[in-house]
């Protein structure tokens, strides 16, 4: 690969973008889902309209947006084209055809063959979209410790999208009734840590030091941190599903918790090092989604300490670490969109008339005062509900998914009028 | 004939549009070679796999041979040595906080 001319092997920019406004203008539904009935975040584990919220944030914001980036972020780190650029907009497709139908239905609580037809769409369309990248990564020359993580995330991707049809299946059709609620822990640790784990460190590997002007973290240390993390997550599965002792499941959450630390430690690291010391607005979420995930790991120690909490106060742990894993996710995402989307849209339009007239900086395009002005609203949002979620209280659930409402609603307004804006002469 | 000198403040018409400085100052341009009508460069990245290496690449040969009495531009990019903060002018570093 010649470094850098990844870029003219990049899919279709509509493709891409589409991919990114399907995502920001589904986050919004999510808060006005739990302004309806903010019961999922303060009642039990795995009640029907909780699995009703977690799939539109993670089947309506998170895979369109990671998937999106992953069409982009591929042919640039890895220096191969996209498969089919078909097979990326039939993937979308089904992935949200099949998420309205399985929204629908774990709202409503009703377990029927509908279900079923909708998680099979969403599924099929993930698997399309995960074969569709893997089968672009057979050309690779050169792999790199970001490449090799975004190729392992799509084999999570896929087992997480496999098991996931298995547990819906199994609501219409039920076959293993009494397994189903150990399988949907592992499911969501294969989407949450799995999948996303190696996305974010395989994205933010290359994308931190690129946009800070810091060195890489180093490979070695990155790849041993990684294996801690997914050394940790197969000893939780074990324990959980029975194959192991139940103390190997606190070992393989010490090991985890030790990999994401290590690796983040190596990120800070590079971090300290940067050019740029300036820390916009994309940089702050990511450090905002670093707090995030500590919390969540403290969370996380604290709910599986035998004897360290009462019933009540494991279930609302756990909701709480559920909520900050996703915020993990959800503010880095926003983040990362921060950086990569003006410099998507600077490269679509003026690209080629670099050298030939002036043309404006990723700055001139995009609103970063308006990102300022909407970060305080997502923290502030976030540990309303937080505490919503830790205080059982449905007052502060609703005041925290109003804030987030409009902070999301406002992010999407920002990010899709950017990919929108329009110039003198633009054709 | 073109002078270096030329060719350098043509350079400056190429902006990082990330980072919003120009490719001299960002202390990219390792080199200037002026033979006749022959423009050579040679420059570097910040980072190998930098997506705007194309972009970038390409924007050098144009403003160099839109000098008078230049005809052909060879740009050549290199890694070695790695670029590294220190090699930005002054005003640059001073503008991105160091």
């Amino acid at each position: 690969m010649i470094p850098g001319l990844a870029t003219q092997l990049a899919p279709p920019f509509r493709l891409v973008v589409t991919h990114f406004i399907a995502g920001l203008l589904l986050l919004p539904v999510v808060w006005a889902l739990l302004l309806v009935d903010p019961s999922p975040l303060s009642g039990g584990l795995f009640g029907n309209r909780l699995l009703a919220v977690v799939h539109v944030t993670a089947l309506g914001f998170i895979a369109p947006i990671v998937i999106g980036a992953l069409y982009q972020i591929v042919p640039v780190v890895l220096g191969v084209r996209l498969t089919s650029v078909k097979a990326g907009w039939t993937a979308l497709a089904l992935v949200l055809a099949g998420l309205a139908g399985m929204a629908a239905h774990f709202w409503m609580g009703r377990f029927s063959p509908g279900l079923a037809i909708a998680s099979t769409l969403a599924a099929a369309g993930l698997f399309l979209a995960a074969s569709n990248l893997i089968a672009s990564l057979r050309f690779v020359k050169s792999w790199s410790f970001g490449g090799v993580l975004i190729a392992v995330s799509l084999v999570f991707l896929l087992a997480a999208a496999g098991l996931g049809l298995a547990l819906a299946l199994n609501l219409v059709f039920p076959y293993f009734s009494s397994d189903h609620v150990s399988w949907l822990k592992v499911h969501a640790h294969l989407a949450l840590v799995g999948w996303l784990g190696s996305v974010v460190m395989g994205a933010t590997h290359k994308l931190i030091p690129m946009f800070t002007l810091g060195p890489e973290p180093p490979s070695r240390a990155s790849a041993g941190a990684a294996a801690l993390v997914f050394g940790g997550l197969f000893l939780l599965f074990a324990a959980w599903r029975g194959i192991a002792p139940h103390e190997s499941g606190s070992v393989g959450a010490v090991a985890l918790i030790a990999g994401a630390g290590t690796y983040a430690a190596l990120l800070v690291r590079s971090f300290a090092k940067r050019a740029r010391k300036e820390i916009d607005t994309g940089l702050r979420h990511v450090l905002a989604a670093g707090a995030a995930l500590l919390a969540a790991c403290l969370i996380a120690l604290a709910a599986v300490l035998p004897g360290f909490l009462g019933p009540l106060w494991v279930v609302r742990f756990s909701l709480a670490y559920g909520f900050l894993l996703f915020g993990t996710v959800v503010v880095l995402i926003i983040g990362m969109l921060y950086k990569i989307l003006p410099f998507l849209v600077w490269y679509h339009r003026y690209a080629d008339k670099v050298g030939l007239e002036p043309v404006p900086t990723t700055r001139d395009i995009f609103s970063e005062g308006t990102a300022r002005l909407l970060f305080p609203g997502h923290i502030t949002g976030g540990l309303v509900v937080l505490f919503g979620i830790l205080a059982g209280e449905p007052i502060l659930l609703r005041a925290g998914a109003t804030i987030l409402f409009i902070v999301n609603a406002g992010t999407a307004r920002l990010l899709i009028g950017t990919i929108s804006r329009r110039d003198d002469g633009d054709s | 004939m073109a002078t270096v000198d030329e060719v350098r403040a043509a350079l400056r018409q190429v902006i990082d549009p990330e980072i919003g400085h120009n490719l001299v100052d960002l202390g990219l341009i390792y080199g200037i070679d002026v033979e006749e009508d022959r423009v050579g460069v040679t420059m570097t990245f910040s980072t190998p796999g930098c997506p705007m290496h194309d972009v970038l690449v390409t924007g050098v040969e144009r403003v160099v041979r839109a000098l008078p009495g230049v005809s052909k531009v060879d740009v050549k990019v290199v890694w070695d040595p790695p670029w590294h903060p220190g090699m930005m002018a002054d005003s640059v570093r001073k503008a991105l906080g160091r």
